[in-house]
């Protein structure tokens, strides 16, 4: 079982704690779509991971077992603290690798997509990502790390940074020169000029003190969150694709193979940051998509029902077939997908989310064990009344979609 | 330190020559240089009795062949290409390169780190051959050789091991000064060779 799944309600908990203490000291509240958006992806990255990370951990484990000069001791203290140590320096360098290579930089913008920065944008994680960090961290395999020992330094790695989203925290005096923090971690996702390509560490700031990338936060300068080249899109499988999109386009319109190649080499902005504008903070304008308050009310409810579907999936997986593994995986994505086009006011939305939902009602009445978990019958017949008014809010929706501009209604929003 | 051991030595000696006197210019070069120099250096360690690093020898061995030859045929191919002339160019392509050469090694497609070796050999070969670089051209055969010693294994006649870190210093020796007559053809430093036909 996936040990994240214990930590979600921690997650949700911390988020609403947040979003609360926002609201106390009056600071601008959470933006729900975008927060939702980010739980979305994040929920889409777990499932993902289950295959993705999964290779990634294979290759560790048979590089270990191949070609380990020793095996480390587990039960030293100090190991485990020299083996994040050495973990949190090639992290720092697949996570320079994620924003200065361009095919690596389409699957982690999506971390960088929201310009809001609060714990759900902590969330907001890759579904196509994860494996680099792990080939990256063969040296420990070769050095005799054994694979329990590194499963374990990169989910305490990877939590750590979890609370380093904030704007809750200010600076943090002496820790700022060892330890990644919320001030710094703001720079890192900052679209300023003095922001670009700062602040890589996971754990530990001293890797860009060592290798030149590091970047105070700076009291004259408020923070703009996000990227030059928003998304534009609550979607959460369009944000994890757009720049493979955008990639592929390059390359459509690149002459020569070779060509083709630099594109997935070389920086975003290409090998002499050909496109780098200077930014100017004053004239942004944040991405707002305008959602209603009921389509907001509605993905909230939804998503407590996706997490719940995601814990259970995390719980099942490795007992499913790779059929029912792929099914499962598929309502998750389908629900995340119809929901974030809700958000994202797409006009196939109502349509493909009241499609889900009569799906999901007949599983639920012909299909007793869902997945293996035999329901009782009075659990299922409420699920069914909810998602029952789900279904007449989204038949509601597509009607009203299709009064408002019927000529358009098949037309996606993208 | 026996035979393997000593050849090892030699072919770590070149590879550091080469990494010394060509990093800077043809980072590229450098580097598929330290990937095979490392795994070199380990070879000694290994073969001069220090059994404890055999793992990373056989694992930098692998990483060599399914990473460094190619970059080293792209490099002498296209010498003016980014992967050839910038270091951060250089070491993406080791990334990649490396990542799915050793997880497909790793994951049962065993001939794939041969079959990159002797893809390479050949397009370094065509390459010499349409560069018409003599140097280049023996030190293309002689990586060929070696490469075909190594697959021979225990059924030849000789040390297949020595015959191939011999080989390989020989021909990246051989490879390095053809490429570096190339870079001064460019530079209009030696006289180009005429047109053909």
């Amino acid at each position: 079982m996936s040990p994240i799944i214990f930590a979600f309600p921690v997650f949700l908990a911390s988020i609403m704690l947040e979003a609360w203490l926002r609201w106390r000291r009056g600071l601008p509240g959470y933006d729900i779509p975008d927060a939702l958006t980010s739980l979305h992806a994040g929920a889409l990255s777990q499932v993902a991971g289950v295959i993705v990370r999964l290779l990634g951990f294979g290759v560790y484990a048979l590089v270990f077992k191949e070609f380990a000069l020793v095996t480390w001791p587990t039960d030293n203290p100090a190991l485990w603290v020299l083996a994040l140590l050495i973990y949190d320096h090639f992290y720092y360098w697949s996570h320079r690798l994620g924003h200065e290579v361009g095919l690596f930089w389409a699957s982690h913008v999506i971390h960088h997509s929201s310009e809001q920065f609060n714990l759900s944008t902590a969330l907001r994680q890759s579904s196509t990502g994860g494996i680099v960090p792990t080939l990256l961290s063969m040296p420990l395999a070769i050095l005799g790390v054994p694979p329990m020992m590194f499963a374990i330094i990169a989910l305490i790695d990877l939590l750590y940074q979890y609370w380093v989203h904030t704007e809750l925290v200010g600076r943090l005096g002496w820790a700022e020169k060892i330890f990644v923090t919320p001030s710094n971690h703001r720079v890192h996702h900052g679209q300023n000029d003095y922001c670009i390509d700062r602040n890589y560490g996971g754990v530990f700031i001293i890797w860009d003190r060592i290798y030149g990338t590091y970047e105070d936060e700076r009291p004259d300068e408020k923070v703009v969150y996000g990227v030059r080249k928003p998304v534009g899109s609550l979607n959460p499988l369009w944000i994890n694709l757009h720049h493979f999109a955008d990639l592929a386009g390059q390359m459509r319109r690149t002459p020569g193979w070779r060509q083709k190649i630099q594109v997935l080499l070389a920086p975003p902005g290409g090998w002499h940051h050909e496109d780098v504008q200077p930014f100017e903070p004053a004239t942004f304008s944040r991405f707002d998509r305008q959602t209603p308050a009921d389509v907001k009310r509605y993905a909230m409810a939804h998503y407590v029902a996706l997490v719940l579907m995601l814990a259970h999936f995390l719980m099942v997986q490795a007992g499913l077939s790779v059929e029912m593994r792929l099914l499962y995986a598929g309502i998750i994505l389908g629900s995340a997908v119809t929901v974030g086009g809700l958000l994202d006011g797409a006009r196939w939305a109502f349509g493909l989310e009241a499609a889900r939902l009569v799906a999901v009602i007949a599983a639920i009445i012909v299909w007793p064990a869902w997945f293996t978990l035999a329901t009782p019958m009075v659990l299922r017949v409420l699920m069914v009344i909810g998602l029952a008014w789900s279904l007449l809010w989204s038949l509601a929706g597509a009607l009203r979609s299709l009064r408002a501009d019927p000529a358009r209604a098949a037309i996606p929003a993208e | 330190m026996n035979g393997a051991g000593a050849s090892d030595l030699v072919l770590a000696l070149v590879c550091g020559w080469l990494v010394a006197a060509r990093m800077a210019r043809q980072p590229g070069l450098g580097l598929a240089a330290l990937l095979i120099g490392l795994a070199a250096v380990l070879g000694v360690l290994r073969f001069g009795g220090f059994d404890l690093v055999t793992g990373p020898h056989r694992f930098a061995s692998m990483l060599s062949a399914v990473a460094a030859f190619p970059l080293l045929a792209w490099v002498l191919r296209w010498p003016d290409d980014p992967i050839a002339v910038r270091f951060a160019g250089a070491a993406r392509a080791v990334l990649l390169l490396g990542g799915i050469g050793v997880t497909a090694t790793l994951t049962g497609v065993s001939g794939w780190g041969p079959a990159v070796s002797v893809v390479s050999a050949v397009m370094i070969m065509v390459t010499m051959v349409e560069q018409r670089n003599p140097v280049g051209i023996i030190g293309a055969v002689v990586l060929i050789v070696a490469l075909a010693a190594a697959a021979a294994g225990k059924a030849a006649l000789f040390d297949s091991t020595v015959v191939l870190h011999l080989g390989l210093a020989a021909a990246l020796a051989l490879l390095a000064l053809g490429s570096e007559r190339r870079l001064k053809f460019k530079q209009g430093s030696i006289a180009s060779p005429p047109p053909r036909g």
